[in-house]
């Protein structure tokens, strides 16, 4: 095995690793605090990738890129702020079934207004030329743009963990994760903590559909896709933990780069054989509680 | 209280899903007297780019033939239902359709896996489905059902026919790799293709073989490498809609296509160009229909009524898909015709070598097998910095299936 041909995948396995954890952040984020399992969370990062590339139209590429993909992350936390207030704030109290409904209706009437104003037909991003191309690690080639996911992804992380832990609103929002009524009695204005981690979701979503959905193509359904893949990381990581999203997504990711190069055979059927052998051994994922 | 919950929940489900029924089945009266066809294809997701431009080129079949009188003097009908090319949803649309629009002749279909599902519902409900773009040999192979025809061409005609191209252009590359998507089209294409390129040239060699999962929608990476890796002069992919997309573009950044000699798809949808536009590489690929091969009068009336109706933007990324769609609203069109009758078995021994006008040409399906043999386009992409698309198709040609026909025995054996 060639060590430097080894690199390489590991670098294209904590790339893919890291934009897993990108996509399924706002996941994590939205259940922990909110508690709501959001199925419409792929159309989200559908509907960032849709905004990035009208505005890549209209803007142009070049430099103007990075600025945009945050630009398309903002605006879907803008709905997302609408979704809480319009749809979501109603069904806090009540039994899952009724979020289930809701967020999957999210997905039709989302999938159902790209398709009418954007239309079928696959769209691509016009990348700027610097991010375009490959560098050369030890001889071998590697895209510049997956490593501009693999540094992007990585700041996001820890701007994430800097806002939960080091803000005063991410500690509040931790408080209201684990005591509502607590930390409504300290003085805490819940629903606009509730209403802000789910615009901080949505748009962690829209940003990562813009920077994920870069290099490949963008259709109507295209978030169903996607979701699935966030929905099996964070069920390895274990329900609401942002630490356990990041090591699923990440062992996901190496795993898969790895089996696509040598153990093509059987790569389709990885992801599930993980999650299978880590739930048969934890049941509540890698980082989730018991119970 | 809690239980109250749940049963209120339960019942907010049902009356949901009553309601999604009732909005979306058209009245029985409503559509008396006219002649239905159901079109089952993705409309959504990474393959609408296929399913999109087919459907609107069967609407717009429709359309012409209901402005002409109709087939028999009763209008035609045509019911669009999206599968997201997953064969289950196929299969429960086709049931639906059956059921409560009491239709029996379908159409669409851009994927083998979901033709080779539909096969046994076709003949429980005693229907014909006309597939567009399923192009898996087995379809009319081993897996032939007298139920099932196939208007567009098979993987072996097409692929034989592009190594022959691909042979006499490129006879000096021997080493070649496969990326391929991995199910039964992915594999009958490749097969076929190697098989001829083998006969055609001895000294060819496979150095590389990838077969990623089918809709993996990107994320090629280490396919990539691996590719790279054994340094093929050729390479060969028939991934399409999104998945190909997401190849050019990831394969372009590690300078893959920079290695080659030769990039070559029996199937690359005029999609896939018109979305990848300046990023577009190098490729000798064939389409499901290219305007500038084909100066038919009805060549132009397709082309003509198309842009018409959908703009001529719409009409360079659909014309490919668009084609099928159309030619397969016109297939029963003459075969109820030439049947004189509206009943299935009628129907279908009518389609049975059944010659149809098409904007490809002449279309022949023949009896033995149900698969049409045509005029195929064959182009060759170049990117192009001065045209605002990014490329242009520097070479075209059209081969004749029947110049790659296989008798039928051999054909239903394979």
């Amino acid at each position: 095995m060639d060590p430097g041909i080894v690199l390489i995948d590991l670098l294209n396995g904590l790339s893919r690793g890291m934009l897993y954890f990108l996509m399924a952040s706002g996941l994590t984020l939205t259940f922990s605090v909110l508690g709501v399992i959001n199925f419409a969370h792929g159309s989200l990062i559908m509907l960032g990738a849709y905004f990035a590339w009208t505005l890549l139209q209209v803007i142009g590429g070049g430099w103007f890129f990075f600025p945009i993909i945050i630009f398309s992350g903002i605006i879907v936390g803008v709905i997302g702020i609408l979704i809480e207030i319009f749809f979501l704030r109603r069904i806090y109290e009540s039994e899952h079934l009724y979020q289930l409904l809701l967020t999957f209706a999210l997905i039709m009437i989302i999938d159902g207004l790209v398709l009418e104003i954007w239309g079928g037909m696959p769209r691509s991003m016009m990348l700027p030329g610097s991010l375009l191309g490959a560098v050369s690690i030890g001889g071998n080639f590697f895209p510049k743009y997956s490593l501009f996911i693999l540094f992007c992804s990585t700041a996001v992380a820890i701007l994430v963990w800097l806002f939960l832990y080091k803000t005063k609103f991410g500690k509040a929002s931790r408080a209201a994760a684990a005591d509502v009524e607590i930390t409504s009695a300290l003085g805490i204005n819940v629903p606009f903590v509730y209403c802000g981690m789910f615009a901080i979701g949505a748009a962690l979503a829209g940003f990562s559909g813009g920077l994920g959905l870069a290099m490949s193509s963008i259709t109507p359904g295209v978030g169903a896709h996607i979701a699935v893949t966030c929905f099996a990381v964070i069920v390895i990581g274990g329900l609401g933990s942002l630490v356990g999203t990041l090591v699923a997504a990440l062992i996901l990711g190496i795993f898969e780069a790895f089996g696509d190069h040598y153990f093509p055979q059987v790569a389709m059927a990885l992801p599930f054989i993980i999650m299978a052998v880590i739930l048969l051994a934890r049941p509540q994922g890698l980082f989730g509680r018991k119970g | 209280m809690k239980r109250n919950k749940s049963l209120y929940s339960v019942v907010a489900f049902l009356v949901f899903v009553g309601m999604v029924i009732c909005l979306s089945t058209p009245s029985q009266a409503q559509a008396e007297e006219t002649v239905k066809l159901g079109f089952i294809a993705p409309m959504t997701g990474l393959f609408a780019g296929t399913g999109e431009p087919m459907s609107k080129g069967a609407l717009l079949a429709v359309k012409m033939i209901n402005e002409e009188g109709g087939i028999l003097g009763k209008k035609v009908e045509l019911f669009l239902r999206d599968n997201e090319i997953r064969p289950a949803i196929a299969v429960r649309m086709a049931r639906e359709l059956h059921k409560e629009q009491g239709i029996s002749l379908f159409m669409g279909i851009t994927s083998s896996g979901v033709a080779l599902a539909l096969k046994p519902v076709m003949e429980e409900l005693n229907s014909l489905l006309i597939t567009c773009a399923a192009h898996s040999t087995k379809v009319t192979g081993t897996e032939f059902s007298s139920n099932v025809f196939r208007i567009t061409d098979d993987a072996r005609t097409r692929n034989y026919a592009l190594a022959k191209i691909i042979n006499e252009k490129f006879p000096q590359v021997k080493r070649w790799a496969n990326m391929s998507p991995d199910y039964a089209y992915g594999h009958s294409c490749w097969e076929n293709f190697s098989e001829k390129m083998k006969e055609l040239n001895p000294e060819f060699t496979v150095v590389a073989d990838r077969w990623p999962k089918f809709g993996a929608g990107g994320g090629y990476g280490p396919h990539i490498s691996a590719i790279m890796q054994a340094k093929p002069d050729g390479l060969y992919s028939v991934l399409y809609g999104g998945d190909m997309i997401a190849f050019i573009r990831e394969a372009k950044q590690w300078g893959l296509f920079d290695k080659l000699k030769v990039f070559t798809t029996s199937h690359m949808d005029w999609d896939i160009p018109n979305a990848v536009k300046k990023g577009m590489v190098d490729v000798w690929m064939s389409e499901h229909y290219y305007a500038g091969a084909y100066d038919l009068p009805i060549s132009k009336k397709y082309e003509e009524a198309f842009i018409k109706t959908y703009g001529k933007k719409y009409f360079l990324v659909a014309q490919g898909h668009g084609a099928p769609g159309f030619d397969a609203v016109y297939a029963y069109k003459a075969a109820i015709e030439k049947a004189k009758s509206f009943k299935v078995a009628d129907i279908r021994k009518a389609l049975e070598d059944l010659t149809i006008e098409s904007p490809l040409g002449k279309k022949w399906i023949r009896g033995g097998d149900h698969q049409a043999y045509f005029d195929m386009p064959f182009m060759h992409i170049v990117p192009d910095s001065q045209q605002e698309v990014g490329w242009k198709v520097e070479w075209y040609k059209t081969l004749n299936g029947k110049d790659y026909i296989v008798s039928v025995e051999e054909a239903l054996k394979r």
